[in-house]
């Protein structure tokens, strides 16, 4: 415990703690959730848009469902959401870096170029436009999204595997003769990747949001799956005077996303802090 | 005339393995327009003994002595008027201790100004003045120039000139031929040795190089582990060393041995900073040890103007 | 007359100038000829920009050459590539200046000693833990240094490694680039006395850089002075010493001999 305390910070320890909690309430929501059916979409029209009170502690929508069920359930949608941005756009946009910065020459000008393209298009218009064509539903706003972000990370691979290439140690396994694939594996991607998933870890918060904006525009999941952007949307209607309705989901983002972000910049300080010693 | 006065000299500096013994024990006795030798190799506590003299030492560090007067100031408490006014500092690397984005005239300038407030056009011919002195050619074309355009030894020479801007009579001067070629390096010191005799200044020069020693100082005092270990002329020491460490140290040299013949190497290491030490600092690896030396702290033995601390009486091998 | 291990004849480096429109940039390395007889020890010194380096990461194919040939135990060695290139790399051994800088901080000491093996084709295994141990023991250094990562030893047991770790594939040639320089003096004498006792045992060539004539005059049985890309002065390190030709050297020998002290008997 303390070790993680003096790895994270009293921040960043609370923020890994919000997150965990936000993981298991995700994965344990039919058990957590007071109203699992309710969570999962099944009307309740006779408690339609009442207040918080003691049977539904943060009220109920506009189909009377429970919106504490609701939040919990789209937990599940939302962090998978994050996480699979993240992870499918480390996917394509770590070994793209990689290859650009190792082999350089006419790889690198034209992985480079590709990568501009995408890079040039406003990141959420260009996810609009890729969600709106794929169509609706959960994993086609992911993909889209992904498609939009590998871009960063494909230049942060590269411009780490710039630096590493030239590192001593590197050089000194090639004059041994170590064969290029094995310094490229054994090598650099442990001292690229590192950077990569500190940076990552922050962008989850975002990747959040922007699945959020997504179901918000009416682009991501199918009703009646629960989603917050897709609860904040509906809840509009009502606002302010049912203001349950989108303030539950809406703060629910913003903790989450502030919590990813919190983790991430306590990561970067001990990864700055670690790299200012290497150098 | 002595200038600078230090005796028990100690600097603990808080980590959290413990507190480190950076200084334990260093004595220096420095006279005006002496350049003194502060000789060790890594870990001895050279740097960190300048530091504490400019009161530059890291946050929470504690620095503790029984005499640490200069010019008869008490350092403990008036290192920081001093710092900048009577001594300055020039350091390792040029590079670094020069402002990239900053002309050299510019530089110079900040520093008069703060020092001698006189008109712009004093200030910029007394920046000339200073930049000529040190030997550097042009010096009016330089104002101009950054520091990146000009080579190690030009950098040095300017931080030399920024030096004496500040009218300081103390130069502590750390390494400062390390990063620089072997030749560029010995005019270096050839111009501070002018700048010695030219204008009365005094010299603190902290290196691990014995051919600067040799070179350029009149006294020196050899550090080991944070303690001063022995203290003389730098010629006696050079030729007579008496400390059995100051022996060791002038044997591993590669000259010291014929060619192609195994140098004397000193066995073991220098011991750990965070732990006190019992008896002699050297004794673990002393060729001459003797079981006293384990517990007993060693004498300081007396020959003339020459000191040195060691049970070992002189005369023994 | 045996044919020597590495021979450099004419060799031009010269770095290609930044910019569309800049002018060709004087040759780093400018016609330099140079002969290591196997077993023998050379040394080369000069000051920062003498191209002392580019000569040495020439002769590692570190970086290209615009002319010039290298001949390395008989064979043209800059018409060497790929697959037989990185066999015959196993034949030289490289020592850079800080140990800290070229060993993996990442890995151990044992992962660090392995890659070498790793390359050649040896299979991990009792066999190659017990070779490792032997290297290692060679270097002056006891085998539960294995698991232990670069960043907990000290200047001088860094370098060892370093030095063990070039020596895994039984290199016939060993080239260092300023190996002593980042070490204290204390430390530096181990380092040679290592280094000559090295290269007793197992008949190694070495080619040595420094900018420490010193050093180098200890050590090499031959002496290279380069200034500027060009070699000023070479031959044998006791009449060089005894008699130099070239005022530079003068100077680079000059230098601390105020006190007369430490002259060879």
């Amino acid at each position: 415990m303390s070790a993680l305390v003096r790895r994270l910070g009293y921040g960043g320890t609370l923020c890994l703690a919000v997150i965990v909690s936000f993981a298991l309430l995700a994965l344990f929501a039919p058990w957590l959730a007071p109203y699992p059916d309710q969570g999962m979409g099944t009307p309740n029209v006779i408690a339609k848009l009442k207040p918080p009170s003691a049977d539904f502690w943060l009220g109920t929508d506009h189909l009377g469902r429970d919106v504490l069920s609701r939040v919990i359930f789209g937990a599940r949608v939302s962090m998978s959401a994050g996480l699979l941005i993240v992870a499918f756009s480390l996917l394509i946009g770590l070994p793209i870096g990689l290859l650009a910065g190792y082999f350089g020459g006419w790889a690198d000008e034209a992985l480079m170029r590709v990568t501009d393209v995408f890079l040039a298009f406003p990141a959420l218009l260009l996810a609009v436009l890729l969600a709106a064509a794929l169509g609706p539903g959960l994993l086609n706003s992911i993909v889209a999204v992904a498609v939009t972000w590998w871009p960063w990370y494909a230049r942060m691979a590269r411009a780490e595997v710039l630096v590493l290439r030239g590192q001593p140690y590197v050089e000194a396994a090639s004059v041994m003769g170590v064969s290029q694939g094995r310094i490229l594996i054994r090598h650099i991607l442990p001292g690229a990747a590192r950077p990569l998933l500190v940076q990552a870890a922050l962008d989850v918060g975002p990747a959040l949001l922007t699945a959020s904006s997504l179901s918000f525009l009416g682009l991501g999941v199918l009703p009646p799956t629960a989603d917050w952007g897709k609860m904040v949307d509906e809840g509009r209607k009502f606002f302010p005077d049912r203001w349950w309705v989108s303030a539950a989901p809406g703060i629910t983002i913003f903790l989450l996303a502030l919590a990813f972000s919190v983790l991430g910049d306590a990561l970067r300080d001990r990864e700055g802090g670690k790299r200012r010693d290497a150098a | 005339m002595t200038l600078l006065e230090v005796q028990g000299l100690s600097v603990t500096i808080p980590s959290p393995a413990g507190p480190v013994q950076a200084v334990r024990s260093v004595d220096l006795c420095i006279a005006k327009g002496e350049i003194h030798g502060l000789i060790g190799e890594s870990g001895c506590g050279k740097t960190m003994t300048g530091m504490a003299l400019l009161g530059l030492t890291p946050a929470g560090a504690q620095v503790a002595a029984q005499v640490f007067a200069f010019d008869g100031m008490n350092l403990s408490t008036s290192a920081i008027n001093l710092r900048g006014r009577r001594i300055a500092l020039i350091s390792q690397d040029p590079a670094a201790a020069l402002n990239p984005v900053l002309t050299i005239g510019r530089q110079m300038d900040d520093v008069l100004r703060t020092h001698s407030p006189h008109p712009k056009m004093d200030r910029r011919a007394g920046a000339v003045a200073l930049l000529a002195a040190t030997g550097l050619p042009d010096a009016d074309k330089l104002m101009t120039c950054y520091p990146h355009q000009l080579s190690g030894g030009m950098q040095q020479r300017v931080v030399i000139a920024q030096a004496l801007a500040t009218g300081a009579d103390f130069l502590i001067a750390d390494e400062p031929t390390t990063a620089l070629d072997v030749t560029v390096g010995a005019q270096v010191l050839a111009l501070l040795r002018q700048l010695v005799a030219d204008r009365g200044l005094t010299v603190l020069m902290i290196t691990h190089d014995m051919d600067v020693v040799a070179a350029v100082c009149d006294r020196a005092t050899v550090l080991y582990a944070g303690l001063s270990v022995e203290t003389g002329l730098a010629s006696a020491i050079l030729t007579r060393p008496r400390h059995p460490y100051a022996k060791a140290l002038l044997a591993a040299l590669p000259d010291a041995a014929p060619h192609g013949q195994r140098l004397a190497a000193i066995d073991g290491q220098i011991p750990p900073s965070t732990k006190p030490i019992s008896g002699c600092a050297f004794a673990p690896r002393c060729p001459a040890v003797m079981t006293l030396c384990h517990t007993v702290p060693p004498p300081a033995r007396v020959q003339g103007d020459h000191l040195w601390a060691c049970h070992v009486a002189e005369g023994a091998p | 007359m045996t044919t020597p291990l590495l021979t450099v004849h004419e060799l031009v480096v010269r770095y290609k100038p930044r910019g569309l429109f800049a002018t060709p940039s004087k040759p780093a390395v400018d016609r330099v000829n140079l002969s290591l007889p196997a077993g023998s020890t050379l040394g080369i010194v000069g000051e920062s920009g003498s191209g002392k380096s580019s000569l040495l990461r020439a002769v590692l194919r570190l970086v290209p050459v615009e002319s010039g040939g290298i001949t390395l135990d008989g064979q043209d060695w800059l018409a060497t590539h790929g697959p037989d290139l990185r066999r015959a790399r196993h034949s030289i051994g490289f020592v850079a200046q800080n140990p800290f800088l070229s060993l993996s901080p990442r890995l151990t000491i044992a992962q660090i000693l392995a890659e070498p093996l790793l390359a050649r084709g040896d299979k991990p295994g009792a066999a190659m833990q017990d070779h490792m141990a032997l290297l290692l023991f060679r270097c002056g250094l006891p085998p539960d240094f294995l698991p232990r990562r670069a960043r907990e030893l000290s200047g001088g047991q860094a370098q060892r490694v370093a030095i063990a770790r070039a020596l895994a594939l039984s290199p016939r040639l060993l080239v260092l680039d300023e190996p002593t320089s980042a070490l204290d003096v204390s430390v530096q004498a181990q380092i040679l006395n290592l280094l000559m006792d090295l290269k007793a045992d197992f008949g190694l060539s070495l080619l040595f850089v420094t900018h420490n004539l010193k050093v180098v005059a200890h050590l090499a049985d031959q002496l290279m002075v380069m200034r500027h890309g060009c070699v000023v002065e070479a031959g044998a390190t006791q009449r060089i010493m005894a008699a130099p030709e070239q005022s530079y050297t003068r100077e680079l020998m000059g230098f601390g001999q105020r006190f007369g002290q430490n002259t060879k008997p």
